[in-house]
């Protein structure tokens, strides 16, 4: 898998993040990032000022996206909104909690 | 016979039974297991980065630094397609590791572009140092004839991701870059290995459910 060139194809699909700056930050560095025509993000910043609100909208918007295969979710931030997420169980997007 | 042939079946029917339970419990021990190194690989991560803003500075790494400009994402998931095999229900995902954004023939091209910069480089040292350029005359015609290879393009790919944070960084930061490289791997495993641990998980339900009845 290291250092191999994949041409995109029509069935690829993006990874969304919802987690803290350095998360975000360690993944952005490993080339997940994206920003479309209207200027979304595939990713959101939890800190302490954003809303349990704002992380729910996020997880619903990023579970119903068709571009999107995988929701990677904070262990912290999911217990915010563990509701949300024990009731979605279609198999994609995947979504699991990081173990730390 | 009617006896010994139902004995059969249900001999059979236990040992598929028996196989399913153990398909759960290993796919139970094998997700454990990478959960496990996952932790550990992003918590080296972190404390990269951590020695990476102390290095460089707080302000160098934030997130204000985020491209927010119109870019798609070099890495990304090939998901199967399902039409391919309709009896298989688990999502499969493979990544795709600094996959080129431009089309093919743009990278062919500006592989051409670099091996002609290459030349200009070469034909404007040849002036300077004689003995210095005949090692480099020598090398420029196999630079011409070789193409641009897959390392360079991800090197490429990754000094991009890198440079939101300035042309000079850390090599913590790079380190940090390759952990959560290797992270991301890890995490598509997890999701695959997850699809197949509740498939295990769904057919061990059913067969309790049957010997229930």
């Amino acid at each position: 898998m290291a250092n191999r060139v994949q041409i995109r194809t029509s069935n690829s699909a993006l990874i969304a993040m919802i987690a803290d700056e350095d998360t975000i930050t360690g993944f952005l560095l490993a080339g997940v990032g994206n920003v479309d025509l209207r200027r979304k993000t595939n990713y959101l910043i939890v800190e302490s000022k954003t809303t349990v609100k704002q992380i729910e909208d996020a997880f619903k918007e990023f579970t119903t996206r068709e571009d999107i295969g995988i929701v990677l979710i904070s262990q912290y931030v999911a217990n915010m909104i563990r509701f949300l997420v024990d009731s979605y169980n279609k198999p994609i997007p995947g979504n699991f909690g990081d173990p730390v | 016979m009617e006896s010994s042939e139902n004995g059969r079946e249900s001999n059979e029917g236990i040992s598929v039974k028996e196989e399913n339970i153990l398909n759960f419990l290993d796919s139970v021990d094998g997700y454990l297991i990478l959960m496990d190194s996952l932790s550990s690989t992003l918590r080296q991560g972190w404390l990269e980065l951590a020695s990476a803003r102390h290095s460089m500075g707080a302000s160098r790494i934030n997130s204000t630094l985020f491209d927010l400009k119109l870019h798609p994402a070099s890495t990304t998931l090939q998901v199967n397609d399902q039409s391919a095999a309709p009896d298989r229900e688990l999502p499969h995902f493979t990544l795709c590791k600094w996959a080129s954004s431009n089309n093919p023939e743009k990278y062919f091209e500006e592989a051409k572009f670099g091996e002609v910069e290459l030349l200009k480089k070469s034909n404007s040292l040849r002036h300077r140092d004689i003995s210095h350029n005949s090692e480099i005359q020598a090398r420029s015609p196999e630079s011409v004839g070789s193409p641009v290879t897959v390392d360079d393009q991800a090197e490429k790919e990754r000094y991009k991701s890198l440079s939101m944070f300035g042309t000079l960084v850390s090599p913590k930061l790079r380190a940090s870059q390759l952990s959560f490289e290797t992270a991301l791997e890890m995490l598509v495993e997890v999701s695959n290995m997850r699809a197949s641990l509740l498939c295990a998980h769904d057919q061990v339900q059913k067969d309790m459910e049957t010997a229930t009845k």
